[in-house]
């Protein structure tokens, strides 16, 4: 019996070593959880390995800062992965870039690849280091169902959005689902833009200089709007998960939100939800601009660049993910309806696409300096807008 | 004369102490260097020098960090006279009790065993304005909606649930010391007439004097720490950063803000808090418990 034993382990051993040819290729990506395209990734991922040979360990998880730390720790530690999808142009980005091979780098070395470079990611330093697969755009989202329920128009300019406004209000519905003390992103990014020309919000300002004048009157907007009753009482203390579901619930007219969150809306409301821009409060404001952009990238991480017996499988793993029906199907959306309809209207009738400049300010700035401060000015408790932009600029947000 | 030879013991407790020296004083040390330097973000390398600095600023420029220090002062009181005090109240009533003990001891302990994040969960849905539990009861009642998380309300809404979670716990171990006091005694007290308030303050009380100790040392120093529970309710100290404790806003922070070192500030300002009254009250409980005897 312990002969056979010893011989089946023996076999085992064997069997595991002759399995064990090729290469492992590590990546890490946020295609996991809810993503429309996890099951995808996950599907490409095992074609490939079953093509080649190699073997692909994955880490992918739920995008949050706690996954972010830890990717920015792999990367200290020397435990990042040979292929990442990660952010890009960003605050985050700007962290791993000595520790990532540019995309120009890549097609040099292996001209028949042709790997995309897309420009609109390029880095402070000129550079492209990632190759997006799926756009984002964000915008107002709206349950139209719930505006012919009070026979309301969609807020296409202020007058209509104030009606709207002040129409559920009076009805107890909320008419725009925010947490202020959760997720002030959007909101702020809106407000701004709202308030002024989209050259005013692609202002970078620099310690000495002085915001644009809608940067001020974009956050003295959001005191208005609380006056005016467009927020849930429990605005400045309730939490993003608890609005958000008060929207999808049809409980809130309104959201300012990204792509991803239509992930979450149910099949049978995508036909009851439309997108838009956030209506302009400024004269000169565009009325047709709104946020967007790619926020994400893979990347090939320099660790498996320099692994001689690692780098043309990562390179090759790279390709296969970023080029022709591979990158569409990760490109996707999980939804449809009046959502997609009106997002794409929303695209081709803009005139400019912003990128959102929150993301280029450096994290503990953008978070103590003035994301803490938002439910102050949101109350009317702080009212020296002035005075926290210039801390805020201060600080250097764009610089670091 | 069992443990005669005392290397083997050593070889044993070897690893532990190996385990702790790497996972918690190595980085315990390095958490006060980090302190001193100016980290920018997670994993950062340490910049420029601050020496004292994150101190200075914590102590005299920062009103949040000020209200995080007296949240969790105040938080350390109400858990000496909430968590401990009704448990002992609730230990001392259900061992009087003949019939139907067990199942106090599982009703009580029984949010022990749920997670903090659910307990938090709910209590968003029971504060939550619109719709929410609490002021759909109010509805019922022909009441108005009450703005459970106002600037003023916010702080009490947040410690309710977070004490109430955790008086099972000192409730079964009060329990469990008052089970092992021999009835004998109570027997020979009742004689000498000690009954009732009597018989608890000075039989039962110096008899468990060992076990209120270790709870209100581990309900004060729990206190300073806490995270859980107020990190789900109130996110980022909320309404407008007025219920951050210590432990949420080094959280915020280090991993919100990514201000690395203010954040290994605040957590070397927890540890010495704990360490300190840690200290202070076994002091003055060993005191009185003495006098008590």
């Amino acid at each position: 019996m312990k002969k056979l034993f010893a011989l089946v382990l023996t076999i085992a051993l064997l069997g595991s070593f002759a399995l064990a040819e090729g290469v492992t290729i590590k990546t890490v990506s946020t295609f996991a959880g809810t993503d429309a395209a996890a099951d995808t990734y996950q599907q490409l991922l095992d074609q490939w390995a079953a093509e080649t040979g190699n073997t692909v360990e994955d880490a992918s998880a739920t995008s949050d800062e706690a996954w972010k730390a830890g990717v920015i720790n792999d990367f200290a530690a020397g435990n990042e992965p040979d292929i990442l999808f990660y952010f890009a142009k960003t605050a985050d980005s700007a962290r791993i870039l000595d520790r990532v091979v540019p995309i120009a780098e890549i097609n040099e070395a292996y001209p028949d690849l042709n790997l995309t470079e897309n420009a609109a990611i390029a880095e402070s330093d000129g550079k492209i280091y990632a190759i997006p697969v799926r756009a984002f755009w964000e915008g107002l989202f709206c349950n139209v169902d719930l505006f012919e329920k009070y026979n309301l128009e969609l807020p296409t300019d202020w007058a209509k959005f104030e009606t709207a406004v002040k129409t559920f209000k009076e009805n107890g519905v909320v008419p725009m689902a925010v947490s202020f003390s959760d997720v002030p992103h959007y909101i702020v990014e809106f407000a701004i833009l709202s308030s002024g020309t989209p050259e005013e919000h692609k202002a970078r300002p620099a310690p000495g200089e002085t915001v644009p004048e809608s940067w001020v009157e974009g956050m003295k907007l959001l005191h208005e709007l609380y006056e005016m009753g467009a927020f849930a009482a429990d605005a400045n203390a309730t939490t993003e998960a608890i609005t958000s579901q008060m929207f999808r619930d049809g409980q809130a007219a309104m959201q300012l939100d990204g792509s991803w969150f239509a992930n979450g809306i149910p099949q049978e409301r995508w036909d009851k939800v439309v997108v838009m821009p956030f209506p302009t409060h400024a004269e000169d404001a565009d009325p047709t601009a709104f946020i967007g952009g790619v926020s994400m990238g893979f990347y090939l991480t320099r660790s498996a660049w320099e692994d001689p017996a690692k780098r043309d499988a990562a390179v090759d793993l790279l390709r296969y993910l970023t080029t022709g029906d591979n990158a569409v199907a990760l490109g996707g959306f999980a939804f449809g309806g009046t959502i997609i309809t009106s997002a794409v209207d929303m695209i081709n009738n803009a005139n400019d696409m912003l990128s959102p400049f929150q993301d280029e300010m450096d994290q503990e700035v953008r978070a103590d300096k003035w994301f803490s401060k938002v439910p102050s000015i949101v109350d009317g408790t702080l009212t020296d807008i002035d005075g926290m932009w210039a801390e805020v600029v201060a600080a250097n947000p764009f610089g670091k | 004369m069992l443990y005669r030879k005392k290397r083997p013991l050593l070889v044993f407790l070897l690893p532990s102490l190996l385990l702790m020296a790497v996972f918690l004083y190595y980085p315990f040390v390095e958490n006060i260097v980090n302190s001193l330097f100016d980290i920018r973000g997670l994993a950062a390398a340490r910049g420029e020098f601050l020496g004292l600095g994150n101190y200075r600023r914590f102590f005299s420029e920062d009103p949040v960090a000020m209200t995080s220090f007296f949240n969790s002062l105040k938080m350390m009181g109400l858990t000496l006279v909430f968590q401990v005090g009704l448990a002992l109240m609730l230990a001392l009533m259900v061992d009087s009790v003949r019939k139907g003990q067990q199942l106090f001891r599982v009703v009580y302990f029984f949010p022990i065993v749920i997670s903090a994040t659910a307990i938090g969960l709910m209590f968003n849905l029971f504060y939550k304005y619109d719709g929410g539990m609490l002021n759909q009861l109010l509805a019922k009642l022909g009441m108005d909606k009450v703005l459970w998380l106002s600037k003023e309300s916010a702080y009490t809404m947040v410690v309710i649930p977070t004490l109430w979670q955790y008086i099972g716990f000192y409730f079964v171990i009060i329990l469990t010391g008052l089970a092992g006091i021999p009835q004998e005694i109570f027997e020979s007290a009742a004689i000498d007439g000690a009954t009732g308030i009597k018989k608890i303050w000075y039989v039962t009380l110096p008899l468990i004097s060992d076990v209120l100790i270790t709870c209100v040392t581990l309900a004060v120093t729990g206190a300073i720490k806490v995270f859980d529970l107020p990190s789900v309710i109130a996110r980022n100290g909320a309404p407008n950063g007025l219920t951050h404790f210590l432990g949420t806003y080094m959280h915020n922070q280090a991993f919100v803000a990514q201000n690395v070192d203010y954040g290994s500030t605040i957590s070397v300002i927890i540890v010495l808090m704990g360490v300190a009254v840690a200290q202070l009250l076994n002091r003055v409980i060993a005191r009185n418990s003495e006098a008590l005897r």
